[in-house]
C-alpha cells in the first residue's frame, strides 16, 4: 500500500510532524495555499525549500516505484560529476498511517534543484549557437558517464550557467545512453525552430524581454510582439516595452500565436484577436485554437464543435468524436 | 476484461451516490472527531475528489482521465448533484479549472511520543454535508442508471475501464421493496463496455463506530444473519482481480479473494479504503 497524494499533501503542509530529515522543509505553495504537486507515471512531487536550497521531493504511486530507480541513485551518488544534480533516497522519510490507523513509513527521493533558468526561458536568453553547444556537450558528457536520461525533454533540462543540466532521474538507467539520441535531436530542432523568426513569429526578437518586463505578478515570454502578463486585475498583455496593450481583466489568457489567443472570464473561454477584440465569445467551457491548422474547437455542454480563424461555425455541436 | 489503463483516449467514469437523509445527521467518531456522518462523507468524498484531480494532473495541465459524478438522495425523493452549477456528469479537466472553496482542516497527528498534535491546514471542498428526509436510493440508482447507459453507449468509451459508482448509504432505502433494488443494481451491473461490466459498490456506514462491520467480504463471509446485509450483498459487483492486492493488503493476512464490492456497518477509515481501492487502482497512464 502506497500513500495517496492527499497524504502527500497533507505532510509537505506539517513537514515537522510527517517528515524526519526534511522537518524544516517548506513546501512551495499555490495561491490556495497547498503545495504546488505535479505527477508522472510512478511519482507525485513537489518543489520545496530545505538548507537554503531548492528540492524537488518526490513520492512513489506505486510499491514498485522506488525499487525502479535505486540503482539509479546509489550510483550518481557515486558518481564525481557536475553534469548531474544530487539525487538520493531518503528511506522511511514520510511517516504516514493507513485508513485503518496504522502507522507506515514511506521512501521519498530527493533531487537538488540547482539555480537557472527553464530551457523555455533559455530560449529567448541565449543565443542558438551557445544553446546547440550545450546540447553536444550534455550529450557528450552523458555518454561519458554511459548514463541514459530516458526522458530528456524541455521541462527536464535546467539552464545553469552556461551548460544544460537534466533534472528527473525517475526513468534514468546507466547503460545505453544512445536511448536519449533521438530527444537530443529533438531539442536541437527545437533551438532552431526558435531560432528561426519566420517560423516562430513575425516579429523578431532583439532584445531581452525579461529584464524588461517589471511590475507584473507573472510574465510569460515575447510572442508576436505581445507578452501576456498577469497583475493583480487578471491576465492581459503589454507590449515589447511593457506598455498596456490589451487590460489586464482576464481571469486568463494564453501567449499569441498567428494574431490569436485564448483567454478566459468570469462567463467562459473565448478566442481574442490582437486588440482584445472576442473572435468567439467567452461564453464556452473549453476553446482549444490550433494556429498550425487555423481551426477552433471549442466546447459546450461537453459537446464540440469547430470554428474557423474568424470565429465562424464549421459544425454542429456534437460527441467528442468529431474532435480529432 | 478489467485491463484496459485509464488514458485520454480510454476513459473511464466515477460515480458518487451519497445518501443525504435525515439520519446522516447523527454524530460518529472521525480522527478523533465527533462529527455527522453527512460531514464525514462529505470531507471524505472531497478528499477523493482531491486524489482523482491529482492523479490527472500532468505538467501540460489535468488531463481528460475521467468523468466524475456526485449525487445526493435525501428529502421527498430527490436525487441531485452535488458539483458546480448542478452538472449531471463533469470531466475531471473541467473540475480541476473551477474555482473551489477552501476550508480549513484541522488534522491530528500523532507524535512518536504517542502524544497528539493538531494543525490546521487548507482543504478544497466541492462538496458540503446534507442530510434532511429520507432515502430514495432506488430513484437515484435508476437515474444514474440512465446516465451510465449513455457513458458506456458513447463509442469514445467502447474500449474503455466501465466506470464505477459508489453508493454510499447509512440506511435502508425508502422508495423501493427489496427485488426493486435487486433488480435495478442488476440493470447497473448488466451495463458494460468492452472492457467488463460497470462496478457497483455498496457501502454502507456505521451508525456507531462500535458496530462489527465487514468490508470487501469474500464469500465465506456473506452469510450474513442480517437480512440488509445480505441484500447489499447481493446488489453489488463481484470485485475483479485487478482490485485483488489492493484489497488484499486493507483486509490483512489471509483474506482470499474473490471479494464482493460492498461494506455493512463500515467505519469512516473503511470508507476511504474503499473509496480509494475503487477509484486509484486501476492503471492510470
Amino acid at each position: 500500500m502506497t500513500p495517496t497524494i492527499q497524504t502527500f499533501t497533507r505532510a509537505l503542509l506539517t513537514p515537522d510532524l510527517s517528515f524526519s530529515r526534511l522537518a524544516d522543509a517548506r513546501a512551495v505553495l499555490g495561491p490556495e495555499g497547498l503545495p504546488q504537486l505535479m505527477r508522472t507515471t510512478r511519482f507525485a512531487e513537489s518543489e520545496i525549500r530545505w538548507q537554503g536550497h531548492r528540492w524537488l521531493l518526490s513520492m512513489p504511486l506505486s510499491s514498485s516505484a522506488i525499487a525502479s530507480v535505486e540503482h539509479t541513485a546509489s550510483r550518481i551518488g557515486r558518481l564525481n560529476t557536475d553534469w548531474l544534480t544530487p539525487y538520493r533516497i531518503l528511506t522511511g522519510e514520510m511517516r504516514w498511517y493507513t485508513p485503518s490507523g496504522e502507522e507506515r513509513h514511506c521512501d521519498l527521493t530527493l533531487e537538488h534543484l540547482p539555480e537557472g533558468i527553464s530551457f523555455e526561458e533559455a530560449l529567448h536568453r541565449e543565443p542558438a549557437e551557445r544553446l546547440l553547444a550545450a546540447l553536444e556537450a550534455l550529450q557528450e558528457a552523458l555518454r561519458g558517464l554511459d548514463f541514459a536520461h530516458n526522458n530528456l525533454r524541455p521541462r527536464n533540462l535546467w539552464w545553469v550557467g552556461d551548460r544544460f543540466i537534466p533534472l528527473r532521474y525517475h526513468d534514468a538507467r546507466f547503460g545505453h545512453p544512445e536511448n536519449d539520441d533521438p530527444a537530443f535531436e529533438a531539442l536541437r530542432l527545437e533551438v532552431l525552430r526558435h531560432a528561426d523568426p519566420m517560423r516562430v513569429s513575425d516579429v523578431e526578437i532583439t532584445y531581452n524581454p525579461l529584464c524588461k518586463f517589471s511590475g507584473h505578478l507573472w510574465t510569460s515570454q515575447l510572442s508576436e510582439g505581445l507578452v501576456c502578463v498577469e497583475d493583480e486585475s487578471g491576465y492581459g498583455y503589454v507590449d515589447a516595452e511593457n506598455r498596456v496593450v490589451i487590460p489586464a481583466t482576464f481571469r486568463w489568457a494564453s501567449d499569441f500565436h498567428e494574431g490569436r489567443a485564448e483567454a478566459e472570464t468570469e462567463t467562459g473561454m473565448g478566442l481574442i484577436d490582437r486588440q482584445g477584440a472576442w473572435i468567439i465569445p467567452p461564453v464556452y467551457e473549453i476553446i482549444d485554437y490550433d494556429p498550425i491548422e487555423s481551426n477552433v474547437f471549442v466546447r459546450k455542454d461537453g459537446l464540440w464543435a469547430e470554428f474557423d480563424y474568424l470565429g465562424r461555425q464549421q459544425s454542429e455541436f456534437g460527441e467528442r468524436s468529431a474532435r480529432p | 476484461m478489467y485491463t484496459q489503463s485509464i488514458t485520454r483516449t480510454h476513459r473511464t467514469a466515477f460515480v458518487l451516490l451519497i445518501d443525504g437523509s435525515g439520519s446522516m445527521a447523527e454524530e460518529t467518531l472521525f480522527r478523533g472527531k465527533r462529527m455527522t456522518k453527512a460531514e464525514v462523507v462529505a470531507s471524505i468524498t472531497n478528499g477523493m475528489l482531491f486524489e482523482l484531480i491529482e492523479r490527472a494532473r500532468r505538467n501540460d495541465g489535468v488531463r481528460d482521465y475521467y468523468d466524475i459524478a456526485v449525487w445526493t438522495y435525501s428529502r421527498n425523493d430527490e436525487v441531485y448533484s452535488l458539483l458546480p452549477d448542478g452538472r449531471q456528469m463533469i470531466s475531471v479537466t473541467e473540475l480541476a479549472a473551477r474555482e473551489v472553496p477552501m476550508r480549513r482542516e484541522i488534522i491530528e497527528c500523532r507524535m512518536p511520543d504517542g502524544s497528539t498534535a493538531l494543525r490546521e491546514i487548507p482543504a478544497p471542498a466541492w462538496v458540503f454535508p446534507e442530510a434532511a428526509g429520507q432515502t430514495p436510493m432506488h430513484q437515484a440508482l435508476d437515474q444514474a442508471a440512465e446516465l451510465l447507459e449513455a457513458w458506456c453507449r458513447n463509442p469514445a468509451h467502447a474500449e474503455s475501464f466501465p466506470p464505477t459508482l459508489f453508493n454510499i448509504t447509512d440506511g435502508e432505502a425508502t422508495d423501493c421493496d427489496e427485488e426493486e433494488l435487486r433488480s435495478v443494481s442488476e440493470r447497473i451491473r448488466s451495463l458494460r463496455t468492452c472492457d467488463g461490466n460497470v462496478l457497483l459498490i455498496n457501502i454502507h456506514i456505521a451508525p456507531s463506530a462500535t458496530q462489527q462491520s465487514v468490508f470487501f467480504p469474500a464469500e465465506e463471509e456473506a452469510d450474513y444473519p442480517n437480512r440488509y446485509a445480505k441484500l447489499l450483498y447481493d446488489c453489488s459487483s463481484p470485485m475483479p482481480e485487478v482490485f485483488n492486492e489492493a484489497i488484499r493488503e486493507a483486509k490483512g493476512p489471509g483474506a482470499m479473494p474473490p471479494f464482493r464490492g460492498m461494506s455493512y456497518n463500515a467505519s469512516a477509515e473503511q470508507l476511504i479504503a474503499m473509496l480509494n481501492i475503487g477509484s486509484i487502482s486501476v492503471k492510470t497512464e
